[in-house]
């Protein structure tokens, strides 16, 4: 017994030295680690910058290709953390930067989320290097409201997405339309829905269009088409009661109601994502739906057959005409972090056309700027789909919605809202009236 | 009537009621054997599902109606979680934590619940439901101050944070391990005194191979905290090659396209170490049934 339990206290101490050990190495100082570490730090002057980005997947390998290119042209050390959200949504930039150990850059996928940081003041401002990234003058002004709270800036644009009407050509021609005149109006939409949906007795075969599938079905992007204020900056106050509001969600519910909520909630439930081949407008089980740019690189990968086309998003009378929603991936420099001037220089670099163009080719993104667009080789070959993208992001209706400290919560809220109008008939505009009531008192 | 005919009815009478009292029985047991069969296939079935669905083309995955088994197995998509990210590292880190935390589990809740049961001290039951009190704390509320407390001591991106507050005690362990001892008579104690044991003694050699099955649970739930805790290595880690199996998880699940058979696939390879413990550890709990007879 005594030898089990003399073992036992030897385990322990084994398993935490071995815990410690591991520390040593490479926590108690990870700069420390680099600097020592190999030939690069030593080529950069122990210059390290500490970077969290949001990448996974394929971005995470185009983000390591950029690291890597950035540390051979400048010698900047570059520590990366590869960071679920960027650590904006789970504590963990909260607990750094309270901590004073935040990493000296970070990347966001959610413009939103990272707004709510910038108002409650855990940022940095950029205003001071905003002449050095070359942003000034040609930015265009759908990112101006994203960049800036209280006049000073918060946020950098690295690249954005725009959202647009995809259609099937040859379902069109099917049903006796001209697949060069894609709707314009909701009106119009709705028409061409009717006639693009089969049904087969009482089960639905092909539906022409569902507004809540793809990006119809994010919380801001109907209310912003139908020309919804959401959230009025310049009195604090949430507008979320407005007819054009209420218009969205009785328009969805007619949907709805028309076909059945249970029964589309059951022949949505077999839809695959947007990487998968198994994407209703793959399939063909639906003929319009709305999304971003970032879907064209998916048919290309899983239904090179399908025969699409592209439009604006309609929307109605007093609807933000030629507007779409911009879904930008954003720099911040949390409060507390000591090389300012690396990070500055990593987004100047990260900005530039070359080192972005991979990610332009493969997604169809766009840059921030309108004179950047030339040196984009979709616009070079002269390119309908990414022409359309310029002239939507250049649109004054161009924009990200619901900047506030609350704008995760309100998307949520605002998600909960829609399925209680679509599945469980209600009215939309005493929900929207309650929503209103609770969420204004977390903005004050 | 003769006597051997009231014998031979007797016979039969008592035949037939040890008849109806088997029939009676083996109803008994059909029916407790249903019981337990529903409940087996209800456990059984997420379990089921999981492999199901790491076994699936992604457009399978949300078939309605579901598909219990897919048309041609993918054991492709281990291969591809496999080379979607370090796995083995990330298991090593793994084991990393869960070895210590077991370890340290296991001791210093052993030591602390003794103290609680077996040790008579002035406010000792006041100082109990302080300790329980501290569970009523989540961990969100506690984040952030053990956040900055680690960050003085330069523990930030280092397994200690994760490993070392484990040999300071647990209070659900404490005081499952507490309730457990209280049950051990203490008359064994005394006869240990008795034959010259000190308190040391007493608790390594008398109690504890009494609390195995205990200690067993104890080591059961150390390791699952720490084989499926995110939120741990996510705050207290920022360098990629320290990370942990859950958190590689994550890494896997693109921005647009979760690859969620990939994600079932890890999913399988890592519930597989659980259903191995469980069954190495299953003894001691059977152990543990055979205590009680020795209560009584």
């Amino acid at each position: 017994m005594k030898k089990a339990w003399s073992s036992m206290i030897a385990c322990t101490l084994t398993a935490t030295l071995i815990a410690g050990c591991s520390t040593a190495g490479n926590g108690s100082s990870q700069n420390q680690q680099t600097a020592q570490g190999d030939g690069k730090s030593s080529q950069s002057g122990g210059r390290v910058l500490n970077y969290w980005s949001p990448f996974s997947g394929d971005s995470q390998k185009w983000d390591q290709e950029r690291i890597a290119a950035f540390e051979k042209k400048t010698g900047i050390k570059v520590n990366v953390t590869f960071v679920p959200n960027g650590g904006l949504n789970n504590g963990k930039l909260l607990a750094a930067i309270t901590g004073n150990s935040a990493p000296d850059l970070v990347e966001a996928d959610s413009p939103a989320l990272a707004y709510s940081y910038a108002a409650q003041g855990s940022l940095e401002s950029w205003d001071t290097h905003i002449d050095q990234l070359g942003l000034g003058q040609n930015l265009m002004p759908g990112f101006k409201d994203l960049m800036q709270y209280n006049g000073k800036t918060f946020l950098i644009p690295q690249d954005s997405n725009v959202l647009m009407l995809y259609y099937n050509t040859d379902m069109f021609k099917e049903a006796g339309l001209d697949p060069n005149k894609p709707p314009t109006t909701i009106e119009e939409l709705d028409q061409y829905a009717e006639k693009l949906t089969k049904m087969n007795g009482n089960k639905i075969d092909r539906m022409g269009f569902i507004p809540w599938t793809d990006s119809g079905g994010d919380a801001f992007t109907w209310l912003w088409m139908f020309g919804s204020k959401i959230y009025d900056s310049s009195t604090g106050k949430l507008a979320l009661t407005d007819d054009k509001s209420v218009a969205v969600y009785n328009w969805m519910n007619k949907y709805a109601q028309k076909y059945n909520p249970a029964q589309l909630k059951s022949f949505t439930s077999g839809f695959g994502g947007m990487f998968s081949p198994d994407h209703p407008f793959m399939t063909g089980k639906v003929a319009m739906t709305v999304t971003g740019n970032w879907f064209t690189n998916a048919l290309r990968i899983y239904a090179p057959n399908v025969k699409y086309g592209v439009a604006k998003i309609p929307v109605p009378p007093g609807g933000r005409e030629n507007g779409t929603l911009l879904n930008s991936n954003v720099f911040m420099i949390p409060k507390g972090s000591k090389n300012v001037d690396l990070a500055v220089e990593f987004v100047k670099f990260g900005l530039a056309p070359e080192i972005n163009g991979p990610n332009f080719d493969q997604w169809r993104s766009i840059p921030v700027t309108d004179s950047k667009f030339d040196e984009v080789s979709w616009t070079k070959q002269g390119d309908p789909i990414y022409k359309l993208e310029r002239e939507l992001a250049n649109s004054p209706n161009a924009g990200h919605p619901a900047l506030t400290k609350i704008s995760p919560q309100l998307s949520d809220e605002l998600k909960a809202l829609q399925d209680n109008v679509i599945y469980n008939n209600k009215d939309p505009k005493e929900l929207l009236q309650a929503l209103q009531d609770k969420l204004q008192k977390a903005l004050q | 009537m003769s006597i051997p005919s009231i014998e031979r009815k007797r016979d039969y009478q008592l035949a037939s009621a040890h008849q109806r009292q088997s029939f009676k029985n083996g109803i008994q047991l059909t029916a407790q054997y249903i019981l337990l069969l529903i409940f087996a296939v209800c456990f059984l079935i997420p379990f089921f599902w999981l492999v199901s669905e790491s076994l699936k083309k992604p457009s399978e995955l949300f078939e309605v109606p579901m598909l219990w088994w897919p048309k041609s197995p993918q054991w492709s998509n281990f291969t591809l979680m496999f080379s979607s990210f370090p796995f083995l590292l990330y298991l090593k880190n793994t084991m990393m934590l869960v070895i210590p935390t077991m370890i340290g589990s296991i001791v210093s809740n052993a030591l602390v619940a003794y103290g609680f049961s077996r040790l008579e001290w002035k406010y000792r039951e006041q100082v109990f439901v302080i300790v329980l009190i501290t569970m009523i704390l989540p961990f969100q509320v506690t984040m952030i101050p053990l956040f900055l407390l680690f960050k003085e001591l330069h523990w930030v991106n280092t397994y200690l944070p994760l490993t070392v507050p484990h040999f300071f005690g647990n209070p659900f362990f404490i005081f499952l391990l507490r309730q457990f001892l209280l049950g051990i008579p203490k008359e064994l104690s005394f006869s240990a005194r008795i034959d010259g044991a000190n308190e040391f003694q007493i608790f390594y050699r008398i109690v504890m191979p009494l609390a195995k099955p205990v200690l067993t649970t104890v080591a059961i739930f150390a390791f699952l905290h720490t084989w499926n805790d995110f939120i741990g290595p996510l705050i207290y880690l920022s360098d990629n090659h320290m990370y942990t199996l859950s958190l590689g998880a994550q890494q896997i699940m693109g921005t647009l396209d979760p690859k969620w058979n990939i994600l079932m696939a890890l999913g399988v390879t890592m519930t597989l170490p659980v259903l191995v413990l469980f069954f190495i550890m299953q003894k001691y709990f059977i152990q543990g049934i055979t205590m009680s007879g020795m209560k009584g």
